[in-house]
């Protein structure tokens, strides 16, 4: 009984090693340090299908999106040169909201970045539904 | 399409690794000394082993070294791969794709393998459980970064990062040219390689 014990023990350390993160989380952490947090504060619940770069920008990226019911947020774990892009406004999300589809231009919203020793987040507001061209 | 073959990524990480575990140390003496480390390819009287993994067009790869066995948690350990990856290009995380460039993709490779073959460096002076809990600023089997209130550490606002620690806090924007070797490591280092000076 004993060394069956044993042996189980065994092998579910060896399954909790297998399933352990040896050090991806610290190299995530350091490639992808930014969190983009996207806030509704319109008054409709809006979805967001894609927010990917604009022609004049250096960086590429595509991020998928999902449903942001009003007054909440969609936040992503970025890199530090797709947020530079973010920042500068080169970008653009494509969305839908109370059932139009619409393409904002990063040039037509709102962005502001928080950076400190706790944390580093660049939030870009949704303020409307409203239609904007890119 | 690749970008870099094998002997490019091998001289990349070998640039790297002098980058961040060479320093200047402090002797007993209080002479100061300049330790360049010069990392060679070797198949004999070696560390153990690590691959190199090439890695576009698809999810990012992380990277993980438990070396060799010298303890129960190494000897579990090595069921984890031992790899050095290189993300570059069109790369997947969580839920979109980023594109990573040369010189970011480089940066991010090399202070990884300076952190990975470091592992063996410590697990080699300190134990497996030093080297797995990241010298006691991480748990040791699911590898978090312990608060600073259970004894783990914040990133230093200026100065010298620690290679082989886990930080809590945002990442520094100038976090690579921060990072090396602790004073410690080095002088660890030399004393595994058991010089003589005369």
């Amino acid at each position: 009984m004993k060394k069956i014990v044993h042996i189980i023990s065994l092998a579910i350390f060896s399954v909790l090693m297998l399933a352990c993160d040896f050090d991806g989380r610290r190299q995530a952490d350091i490639q992808y340090p930014v969190t983009l947090e996207i806030q509704n504060k319109s008054q409709s619940d809006i979805t967001i299908h894609s927010i990917y770069n604009s022609a004049d920008s250096i960086e590429g990226f595509v991020l998928n999106g999902e449903l942001i019911k009003s007054s909440k947020s969609l936040k992503f774990k970025i890199s530090e040169t797709t947020a530079n892009e973010i920042v500068a406004a080169k970008y653009a999300i494509d969305s839908s909201c109370n059932g139009n589809n619409w393409t904002m231009s990063g040039k037509d919203l709102s962005s502001s970045v928080i950076k400190n020793n706790i944390e580093w987040r660049v939030i870009v507001t949704l303020a409307d539904c409203i239609k904007k061209g890119v | 399409m690749r970008v870099k073959s094998f002997n490019d990524l091998k001289a990349l990480l070998f640039t790297h690794i002098k980058t961040h575990w060479s320093r200047k140390i402090t002797a007993l003496t209080g002479a100061v000394y300049d330790v360049n480390v010069n990392a060679v390819s070797a198949s004999n009287k070696a560390m153990d082993d690590i691959s190199i993994v090439y890695n576009t067009n698809r999810e990012w790869l992380g990277s993980s070294n438990p070396g060799e066995v010298r303890g129960i948690y190494s000897l579990f350990g090595n069921f984890v791969p031992e790899r050095i990856s290189y993300n570059i290009g069109w790369i997947r995380y969580q839920n979109g794709w980023g594109f990573l460039r040369t010189l970011n993709a480089d940066k991010a490779f090399g202070e990884t393998g300076a952190h990975e073959l470091g592992h063996e460096i410590l697990s080699a002076y300190g134990g497996d459980s030093y080297s797995y809990s990241h010298k006691g600023s991480s748990t040791i089997v699911t590898q978090s970064t312990k608060s600073v209130a259970d004894g783990g550490v914040s990133y230093p606002v200026t100065g010298e990062i620690d290679l082989m620690k886990y930080y809590n806090g945002s990442r520094p924007g100038n976090f690579y040219s921060r990072v090396f070797a602790s004073e410690q490591d080095v002088k660890s280092l030399l004393w595994l390689s058991r010089i003589n000076f005369s």
